[in-house]
């Protein structure tokens, strides 16, 4: 306003100065003096006046007229632009949702393959336990069979012992033999003396009868002798056989845990390169549970990117509102300016960047309605897969890398700053898309396992990001995708 | 023999051995001593059943085996044996027998001195059968079954000795 209050002042002034030095010429000519100086005076303001008109007053109305024209002109393309930015900023953003839900479907399948894994790994961890379990198990087996062996030995001790019993046997049958030896001595002794005794007739009656008992009990000590003889006799044989019978059985039961502790080793043996295979199996798994997790992770990561893609394109949104708002001030002032200089065609533009602010207002709404859907949606899938992407957390830093502080900065300014600007931000969607086509080409490959693509995802989203943070910092005007709309 | 020095009772008392697992008997009175066996010595040029000699307290006695004499098989002695040393009227002749099973008092009724049995050999040597306890007893006269023959090698031997 400071403006037009100006412009008016000069013409006021202008006005004045052409009032007076007509209220001077006018009383010259009454007053017939036209030699005096109130009437140089009227001359000569009329003369600065005229001059003034000439010399400033046109000149700047049609530079005014011409600059103005030129502005409205930039103005104009500038809101096409801004509405074709809008456009693309939808369009760029439906993309995304789709790319996401693509993500989102290869995540829950990541999720459930992470499940199973989980479950493998559990399971294997059980197995590993029951190993350790039986290899202990083992070891106790093993030393119960030392134990054993040990017995087995004591027994064969008391086997030795046996034979010992069966030396001692022998011994009593040699004596008993000596008995015998006795015996048959004896036997002799009582037959002479039965010899003797007949010879000697009747006187040795009596002897005879002392020979005969001699005989009988020389007779029984045989038969004792005889029946210990036969006793030790079984009894030797049945200790013998004893004694075999345990070196067989300690001999077989010597075997058997020879055997059984052969197979101890064996399973003892052979527990440690199965626990081996199995730890390596376990650090196989263990490992690829690690990339399962980064996978997850760097899904999430790529979730919130495209997120944040969704915020900046938000924020660009709300930046070209606010350029738009600010080219319309900028456009007030043309109009007001042009009102001042009665430009006639300025209303006409005026009326055609109203049309053009309004068409931006109803594609905002929509971009606003569609983001909202866009937001459902999201928390729609974060319910049903458990995952925590929690998108305040998303939104609070979101667009740091993106630098449209920067991009939006000088929006508003001036004309050439709100042009780079535009380029800048075109450049940067182009950009993004660039990036986002292959990782769309990946995601949609069919051939290659999840666990790569998902890595390749991450690869790529890396790869994004960096050239981001190139982009941003050096721009260059690469601006196909709008040429080609046009 | 004299006969009328011994009673009656001394007369029936027989001393029993055996012989190839059969049982004999000969008259306690005709036995002169039991020996066990010492080491026989064999002498050449004697008839089969002639063992050899022994040596009892300083005198030579020669060794009849009576198992090969009575035309039995032919067996070493499990327990050495016993050698019956039986006098005659020349001489002492030592019996080898397998074993001296007992002295025995038989009964006139529990001997049979006329059995129906057919023999090779002398049987004026021959007592009888006595019956004792289901089993039979050969009754022989050991001086007597020794031949002339075999008395004279026995004799001769002496001689050169």
């Amino acid at each position: 306003m400071t403006n037009v209050s100006y412009k008016m002042k000069l013409i006021a002034i202008n006005f004045f100065t052409g009032i007076i030095s007509l209220y001077f010429l006018i009383d010259g000519a009454i007053n017939s003096n036209f030699g005096q100086s109130f009437w140089l005076a009227g001359v000569t303001l009329a003369v600065i006046s005229f001059l003034f008109y000439v010399l400033v007053l046109r000149p700047m109305d049609t530079f005014c007229e011409n600059y103005f024209d030129n502005t409205l002109e930039t103005l104009e393309k500038l809101i096409k632009n801004f509405s074709k930015i809008s456009k693309n900023s939808k369009e760029y953003l439906s993309n995304n949702t789709k790319e996401l839900d693509l993500l989102l479907e290869q995540d829950s399948v990541l999720a459930e393959l992470n499940f199973s894994i989980d479950k493998t790994l559990k399971n294997a961890e059980e197995s590993l336990s029951y190993m350790n379990k039986s290899k202990n198990m083992s070891e106790e087996g093993k030393r119960v069979l030392d134990g054993l062996k040990e017995a087995m030995d004591g027994i064969r001790g008391a086997a030795s012992a046996l034979e010992e019993i069966i030396s001692v046997i022998g011994d009593i049958n040699q004596k008993t033999k000596i008995i015998n030896e006795i015996v048959f001595e004896t036997k002799l002794l009582s037959f002479n003396a039965s010899i003797e005794a007949a010879r000697a007739g009747q006187y040795g009656k009596g002897f005879a009868v002392v020979a005969q008992e001699i005989g009988n009990l020389a007779l029984m000590s045989g038969k004792a002798s005889l029946g210990i003889s036969s006793l030790l006799e079984n009894s030797t044989n049945q200790v013998k056989e004893l004694g075999t019978y345990i070196q067989e059985k300690i001999k077989d039961g010597e075997r058997s845990a020879d055997e059984c502790k052969r197979v101890f080793v064996e399973i003892s043996d052979g527990l440690p390169s199965t626990l081996s295979s199995l730890d390596t199996v376990f650090g196989l798994m263990r490992k690829q549970q690690m990339e399962m997790e980064r996978i997850v992770g760097n899904i999430a990561k790529l979730d919130q990117m495209i997120k944040r893609d969704g915020t900046v394109t938000k924020e660009m949104t709300l930046a070209v509102a606010e350029l738009t708002k600010d080219a319309d001030e900028l456009n007030e002032h043309v109009v007001s300016m042009n009102d001042f200089f009665t430009v006639g065609n300025i209303v006409e533009r005026r009326n055609s960047g109203q049309q053009y602010q309004d068409q931006y207002q109803y594609q905002n709404q929509n971009q606003n309605q569609f983001e909202n859907n866009f937001d459902n949606g999201m928390n729609g899938t974060n319910g049903s897969t458990n995952n925590n992407y929690n998108s305040d957390l998303i939104i609070k830093d979101g667009g740091s890398n993106f630098n449209q502080d920067n991009l939006f900065a000088n929006g508003g300014k001036n004309d050439s700053s709100e042009v780079n600007g535009l380029s800048n931000v075109e450049q940067e969607m182009n950009n993004i898309e660039d990036q986002l086509n292959p990782m769309k080409e990946v995601v949609n490959g069919d051939n290659v396992s999840a666990v790569d693509r998902a890595r390749e995802i991450a690869e790529l989203y890396n790869k994004s990001l960096k050239k981001n943070v190139d982009t941003s910092d050096t721009p260059t005007a690469n601006d196909s995708r709008f040429k080609d709309n046009e | 023999m004299a006969q009328g020095d011994f009673n009656l009772e001394n007369e029936w008392k027989y001393l029993i051995y055996r012989l190839g697992g059969e049982l004999y008997g000969s008259p306690l009175l005709s036995v002169k001593e039991v020996i066990k066996v010492v080491k026989i010595k064999p002498v050449p040029y004697t008839v089969p059943h002639y063992r050899g000699i022994i040596s009892l307290r300083g005198n030579i006695i020669g060794v009849v085996d009576l198992r090969i004499k009575f035309g039995l098989a032919p067996q070493e002695n499990k327990y050495g044996g016993n050698v019956l040393i039986v006098e005659n009227d020349e001489m002492m002749i030592g019996a080898l027998v397998d074993d001296v099973d007992s002295v025995m008092a038989l009964n006139k009724d529990d001997v049979d001195l006329n059995p129906a049995i057919e023999t090779k050999i002398d049987t004026k040597f021959f007592i009888g059968i006595a019956k004792v306890e289901d089993s039979l007893i050969n009754l022989i006269d050991i001086a007597g079954t020794l031949s002339n023959e075999d008395l004279k090698v026995i004799s001769r031997n002496r001689g050169v000795l």
